[in-house]
């Protein structure tokens, strides 16, 4: 872990934040706060972290007098500060603190002068140049049960630009086999499909809408948000749908086809 | 004799003036279609008064029949609950557009057509819903073709052409009547044939492009066509007619408006 009890990490959208923090929480044995700022109450990287580092407390915006509070106790902070935010904001919360402030670009020495702030540079992920005008499309998505193959043309359309061109994308979503799987996307890498996402290590969810968190978040330019909206809504399934699906997962596990 | 066989149209006006086009310049003596004149498309009423007007003998599609009937595709028709929905909301759409004499004219389309040997069906003889894949159990697909008596099945429905032949049909049969000796029964059929022409207005091959068969009835030659259109017309026509833009984006990718059951397996049993 870095030298200070707080960290900050920031850099462009995919360059690879979450990465690094990965790599500091599996060195770390203790118990680690991990803070997102600017990701509002959509933990996508925070509940797919939680959920691989039992160690690790995850906390959102909203929180910040408890974040103080573990502050106090002297336990490591992990802060990921989203793109979007000017690091002097933070200065708000955590200016009276002695912070540790960790960059990552595609390219530390090209970018040396725009992170003067920063007490490490670190080579990330080689990204696309930044969006203009960016825009943040984010749909909380909890007791949202998805049917797999409908998700699948969902995101490929949206990776291929049918709803508005797309920078980043990720998202936690839940299947009817109860279980919850983590995918992301990021513009100039390659093409993800369903078969890259991650199946979370979350006990599997099979009576009616799971209530724990699950949601998308998407990063581009003329984002058509009406049709992304409906096109999200007409991929998830109806109450009937959904409890003949748990009923028959329920069965094979019953069964022993299927590991509970 | 020379004909062309079209199918899936699919309310894709600048799609069949352009096979129309297309057929002119190949000297065919007669013109068929198997169905599936409306549904996803911005143009259903000027898609039936052209083949109206032109007096092509068309069989009814499934989505013929659904504006005729209400909407009774099956779910297995659809590959995801996405599809569904869309399917859904085009059918709402095309029901609203098309015109009561429109309507009255498609109630009057027959499953099948029959010519000299050959057969013409929407999806199977046995349904309009049902789906003739290329990879289908061979015994259930000599079936088909046998159930029309015909030697050559022209099919469409599924939006991607293949011609399938099935040689040497020998069926050796042993029975035991509960009085009575056994006996056995052999059975041999000719060579039979599935035609499936493809996708005028939807086509579901990676390009936009129209597609139907020229078939001479002397060689027994099949040939696809694949005729470049101004699909922008018809995505332009999406748009400002009120459907999703999804339909037009997919259009002009060749990925259908929603996509269709893959599993070659999988026969409908309703």
């Amino acid at each position: 872990m870095p030298p200070s009890q707080i960290t900050l990490v920031t850099g462009p959208p995919g360059v690879g934040k979450t990465t690094w923090i990965r790599q500091q929480l599996n060195q770390a044995r203790d118990p680690v706060v991990y803070f997102a700022a600017g990701a509002g109450s959509l933990p996508i990287d925070g509940m797919h972290l939680g959920v691989e580092f039992p160690h690790l407390k995850v906390l959102i915006e909203g929180q910040e007098q408890e974040l103080l509070g573990q502050i106090k106790t002297g336990i490591p902070l992990l802060v990921e500060v989203a793109f979007h935010l000017d690091p002097v904001q933070m200065q708000q919360i955590f200016g009276e603190f002695d912070c540790y402030w960790v960059g990552i670009t595609p390219d530390p020495e090209l970018d040396a002068e725009t992170y003067l702030w920063a007490d490490e540079l670190i080579p990330g992920q080689a990204t696309l140049p930044p969006l203009k005008t960016p825009q943040l499309w984010r749909a909380s998505l909890t007791g949202q049960v998805w049917d797999p193959a409908s998700l699948e043309v969902f995101w490929d359309e949206l990776l291929l630009g049918a709803y508005g061109e797309v920078y980043r994308a990720k998202g936690i979503f839940e299947m009817p086999e109860g279980q919850a799987i983590y995918g992301e996307f990021t513009a100039g890498s390659r093409r993800t499909s369903l078969e890259d996402f991650d199946v979370l290590n979350v006990p599997r969810h099979l009576k009616g809408r799971p209530q724990r968190f699950s949601g998308l978040e998407i990063l581009g330019r003329n984002l058509d948000t009406g049709s992304l909206s409906q096109a999200v809504q007409d991929c998830c399934l109806s109450d009937a749908v959904l409890m003949d699906y748990q009923r028959q997962i329920q069965e094979l596990i019953e069964t022993g086809e299927l590991a509970a | 004799m020379k004909l062309a066989v079209l199918s899936c149209i699919h309310a894709n006006l600048p799609a069949l003036e352009a096979v129309l086009l297309d057929i002119d310049q190949h000297q065919v003596d007669q013109i068929f279609c198997v169905g599936d004149l409306v549904g996803y498309g911005p143009h259903p009423n000027e898609v039936i008064e052209k083949i109206r007007v032109l007096g092509i003998p068309t069989c009814a599609g499934c989505w013929d029949e659904d504006v005729v009937d209400g909407h009774n595709a099956c779910e297995c028709s659809y590959p995801s609950v996405l599809a569904e929905k869309r399917g859904l909301l085009a059918h709402e759409w095309t029901n609203q557009q098309v015109s009561q004499d429109n309507k009255d004219w498609l109630a009057t389309l027959p499953h099948s057509l029959k010519f000299e040997n050959l057969a013409f069906v929407h999806g199977s003889p046995h349904s309009a819903h049902e789906y003739l894949l290329p990879g289908m159990n061979v015994f259930v697909a000599l079936e088909r073709v046998l159930a029309t008596g015909a030697d050559v099945l022209f099919c469409g429905h599924t939006h991607v052409p293949y011609v399938r032949t099935l040689h040497d049909a020998h069926l050796h049969l042993k029975v035991t009547p509960s009085a009575g000796d056994p006996y056995t029964h052999t059975f041999t059929a000719p060579v039979k044939r599935i035609v499936n022409v493809g996708s005028v207005g939807e086509p579901r091959h990676g390009r936009p492009n129209a597609t139907y068969v020229l078939y001479d009835s002397e060689s027994e030659e099949v040939t696809l066509r694949e005729v470049p259109y101004a699909f922008q017309r018809t995505c332009m026509d999406i748009l400002e007619r009120g459907l999703p833009p999804i339909f037009a984006w997919r259009l002009a990718r060749g990925l259908e408006y929603a996509e269709k059951a893959e599993d070659p397996a999988h026969v409908c049993t309703r």
